[in-house]
């Protein structure tokens, strides 16, 4: 008990700003909930939305379930003071009640580029007050993708990389140009190897064949919904490609991979880095 | 035969076509006030369509049909009704109605159903299913609803004399009834037509016909073949011609009415 | 010689007014209760004060204001007009398992917002309306109107509707319909998916006064003039043709009940989304209690309605607080077995009868 009441203590110590002024946040995406985290401020955060598994903590808060179909009075009944969203957060009209109830409601940009995701964390620290730290985490992400990028620049290769998302249910979609895999493939130095279409559409045996990926990537999630590598594999035309030949599938964690937060920066290095082993190595 | 004014209803040249098939043509037909007429035939002669198009639920492609002295098309729906009630071919109630809510459906052109449930009820005591009326339509068997329905549509009309015409044209009404209740069911229907309603009947039993109805119209492929009394129009040869069949015709020791029985 | 099941049109008709004056009852006690409970803990005399204006605290106002009572009002608004038009479609067609679904009418107000969520992005991507989830209420109650018209017109044959062509053309609806709704899930972006799952499955979640506003003349004007129609309907159950012998003008009233229902139904589904069984339900338990005369049909499916889908809701925004259930699961989970029980004893009745 006496552990524990220090505990509290010291962390009521450490405490900044924003606690200091007894601010109550409920976040509405995996990417901002991760960002709170990484801006020390999670001592705010009293609710957050289904999609925030990152911290594991994270998903110890009261869910408001789905940031698409929030419910106006389970929000209001965690007494927030700031509600932090993505912009296609909704529906619209429990927004607009959510203001109306003199909660703050902050729509934050949910673009897939590290413009975006760098401008969301600025955004953040300003609704918490914590602009200083904000500032050092955008600079630490920038520095990650600065250096993804020289990686991946002096790579003497760019794999084809076919990102295959598993919603479960049958239901196999590869991504296009303009998806959230499509912008961290680049952003590692690979390219995607679906140049045809924009976003997600369904996986054919003739499209992978054609696409001839060197790596296929997949959410850890969805490694798991089609039952592992082997299973994976086994999807229409996958075995014939060269990835497929190889096994070469990389798995990362759903929110760390697409999430575009503040985890951003060290995402695409261990991607870059997964993609160009050889250089890598040759590096060490 | 009675005078063209009086006549309650009267078809000219009535011709139905179902696409290219022609399904009664040249209907002429007149049906004054306390008549009773049987229309009667073969299967696919076409008497239920005839009925249909007396009645106005179908159009006739040509000829017209006039009711009280007014074009079918011209009658008010609920005034018509308050006057002519038709009893169609069994259809199935899909709602577990009692009987004499059934009963009482008949009365609502009158608007008047709260204040006749002692008509509702001699109307089920007339055709004997009074006994009936608190049960559920859905347990009924088809003679019992057969009879629900009769009473549905004598109220409908009045079961007594009244100032405006009224008329009752019956589909088959006894299909389904048993000896006593195929009696009874035309007695009723008599005793009506005694009270100045004209009736119109559609049977298959040609000695019910001769014994109840006071003319027989004679249908066979659409068209009227023969009409006139009972004993005009139940003959050997017509029969034979209508029906394809060799009948005797004696006198019914009962009634004196025509009676028709089949060579074996 | 009378069994128990013969017997039951005299015992169902004694308790209809006393019926009707229970479930109104518990309609009003239902709605008060559905006030005082909420991921907002609030004091019944504090929720008392709010409704009357005198609240000192602006938030609790807000929730009971502008959040419970807008919310219990469309509650009730949208089971009262579903049902009823499940009861008006079942009149109609004759048919106790018809419902605006079954003829097309629900899938018509579906395929218009799923067509404004999935393809107005691809047709038009920079158009603000499109992204707007403002445009989905409209297109939703368009949508209904077009297909119910469609449906009219296809089954119209020299100006008689068969009530069996317009169940085909309902199935037809229909198909295509769910057939255009798979095509858009299957080609819409995961954000879009979730969108359109958590519409298809309803929700009052959205209620506020200006949705009231909106829905109130098509809902209160479905529920308004539906005893109308009782009369006729219960002519119909004779037939079509049989109506028309009473009386009825038959092709009048087809036309008026389809527009009148097409236009309540649209405006639920286009402010709630897919809210299932309700109308389907409702009516047949109400016509298992009080019989099937529509005089009190009707009003029976309107109180019944409401109770059902407020207490449907109150359980849906208090079982997972702070987050919601999606109403439509609600009353699918419980009316899809509760209905098959129903069947079950109606039928086994009607062997034993």
């Amino acid at each position: 008990m006496r552990a524990f009441l220090a505990f509290t203590a010291a962390a009521a110590f450490v405490a900044s700003a924003a606690e200091g002024s007894g601010l109550r946040i409920v976040s509405g995406g995996a990417a901002i909930t991760e960002t709170i985290y990484a801006l020390g401020a999670q001592d705010c955060l009293v609710a957050a939305d289904i999609s925030s598994v990152y911290p594991e903590e994270a998903t110890k808060l009261p869910r408001v379930g789905y940031a698409r179909q929030l419910a106006a009075e389970g929000i209001l009944s965690v007494r927030p003071d700031l509600l932090l969203v993505n912009d296609d957060a909704g529906p619209p009209a429990v927004l607009s009640q959510i203001e109306r109830a003199g909660v703050r409601v902050v729509r934050l940009p949910n673009n897939h580029t590290p413009e975006a995701a760098e401008s969301r964390i600025l955004q953040i620290g300003e609704a918490l007050g914590k602009t200083v730290e904000a500032t050092k985490l955008r600079v630490d992400l920038h520095a990650d993708l600065e250096v993804a990028k020289a990686r991946a620049e002096s790579a003497a290769t760019t794999p084809a990389v076919l990102f295959i998302y598993a919603r479960g249910g049958g239901v196999v979609n590869v991504a296009g140009h303009g998806t959230a895999a499509d912008s961290i493939i680049k952003l590692a130095g690979g390219v995607n190897a679906i140049q045809k279409y924009e976003g997600y559409k369904p996986l054919t045996a003739e499209a992978a064949a054609a696409a001839a990926p060197d790596f296929i990537l997949v959410t850890s999630r969805g490694l798991e919904s089609s039952g592992g590598v082997e299973e994976l594999l086994k999807l229409p035309g996958l075995a014939l490609t060269p990835a497929g030949k190889a096994k070469r599938v990389i798995a990362m964690e759903d929110s760390y991979l697409l999430g575009f937060g503040a985890r951003l920066g060290q995402a695409a290095k261990e991607l870059c880095d997964r993609l160009h082993p050889a250089h890598q190595e040759t590096q060490r | 035969m009675k005078e063209f004014a009086e006549m309650i209803l009267r078809a000219a040249k009535v011709t139905y076509h179902a696409g290219p098939r022609c399904l009664v043509s040249g209907i002429d037909f007149t049906l004054g006030p306390g008549e009773m007429v049987a229309l009667l035939g073969p299967n696919g002669a076409g008497k239920s369509t005839v009925l249909k198009l007396l009645c106005g639920e179908l159009r006739p492609s040509s000829g017209t049909v006039v009711f009280g002295g007014k074009p079918l098309g011209q009658w008010a729906p609920r005034e018509l009704a308050r006057r002519r009630a038709v009893l169609p071919q069994q259809a199935m109630v899909p709602f577990e109605f009692s009987a004499m809510e059934i009963v009482m459906l008949g009365r609502s052109p009158h608007g008047d159903a709260g204040k006749c449930v002692g008509m509702v009820l001699e109307a089920m005591e007339w055709t004997e299913c009074r006994h009936l009326a608190q049960q559920s339509v859905g347990t009924l068997s088809g003679g019992e609803l057969q009879r629900v329905h009769l009473a549905r549509v004598l109220v409908q009309i009045g079961l007594r004399a009244s100032g405006s015409v009224r008329c009752l044209m019956l589909d088959e009404p006894i299909s389904n009834l048993d000896l006593s209740h195929q009696h009874g069911a035309l007695r009723i229907a008599r005793e009506i037509a005694s009270q100045g309603a004209a009736l119109l009947v559609v049977l298959h039993d040609l000695n019910l016909a001769a014994q109840y109805a006071d003319r027989i119209v004679l249908l066979k492929q659409g068209r009227i073949v023969a009409a006139g009394t009972p004993s005009e129009v139940l003959c050997t040869e017509l029969i034979g011609e209508v029906f394809g069949v060799r009948a005797r015709v004696i006198k019914n020791p009962v009634c004196g009415s025509p009676a028709v029985f089949l060579e074996s | 010689m009378e069994s128990p099941g013969r017997m039951r049109a005299s015992s169902m008709k004694r308790g209809r007014g006393l019926f009707l004056l229970g479930l109104a009852a518990a309609l009003a006690c239902l709605s008060m209760v559905a006030l005082c409970v909420g991921a907002v803990k609030i004091p019944p005399r504090e929720i008392l004060e709010a409704l009357t204006g005198r609240a000192l605290d602006a938030k609790l106002e807000t929730v009971v204001w502008h959040l419970r009572v807008p919310r219990v009002l469309l509650g009730i608004m949208v089971g009262a007009a579903l049902s009823v038009a499940g009861a008006l479609m079942q009149g109609l067609f004759r048919n106790p398992l018809a419902d605006p679904g079954l003829i097309g009418i629900s899938s018509g107000a579906a395929l218009g917002a799923v067509f404004v969520i999935t393809l107005g992005g691809v047709v038009l991507p920079e158009a603000p309306l499109l992204s707007d989830m403002r445009l989905l209420p409209v297109s939703a109650f368009v949508g209904a109107l077009i297909v119910a018209l469609i449906v009219q017109r296809l089954a119209a044959t020299s100006g008689y509707t068969s009530v069996a062509t317009v169940l085909l053309v309902g199935i037809a609806v229909n198909s295509l319909a769910t057939a255009v709704i798979g095509l858009s899930t299957f080609l819409a972006t995961d954000t879009q998916m979730r969108a359109l799952s958590f519409w298809m499955l309803g929700s009052l979640g959205a209620a506020d006064w200006k949705m009231i506003g909106i829905a109130a003349p098509f809902c209160l004007g479905l529920t308004a003039v539906a005893p109308l129609f009782a009369p006729a309907l219960n002519a119909f159950a004779l037939g079509e043709a049989e109506a028309g012998h009473l009386g009825y003008s038959i092709e009048r009233t087809k036309k008026l009940l389809i527009v009148v229902t097409a236009a309540g139904v649209g405006a639920c589904v286009a402010f709630t989304g897919l809210i299932g069984f309700v109308g389907l339900v409702v009516p047949h338990l109400v016509r298992l209690w009080i019989g099937p005369d529509h005089r009190w049909l009707v009003p029976g499916s309107v109180l019944l309605g409401g109770i059902l889908l407020t207490l449907a809701d109150t359980i849906a925004r208090t079982v997972v607080a702070p987050a919601e259930l999606p109403i439509g699961i609600l009353t699918a989970a419980f009316g899809g077995p509760f209905f098959l029980l129903l069947l079950l004893r109606a039928r086994r009745r009607a062997l034993w009868g």
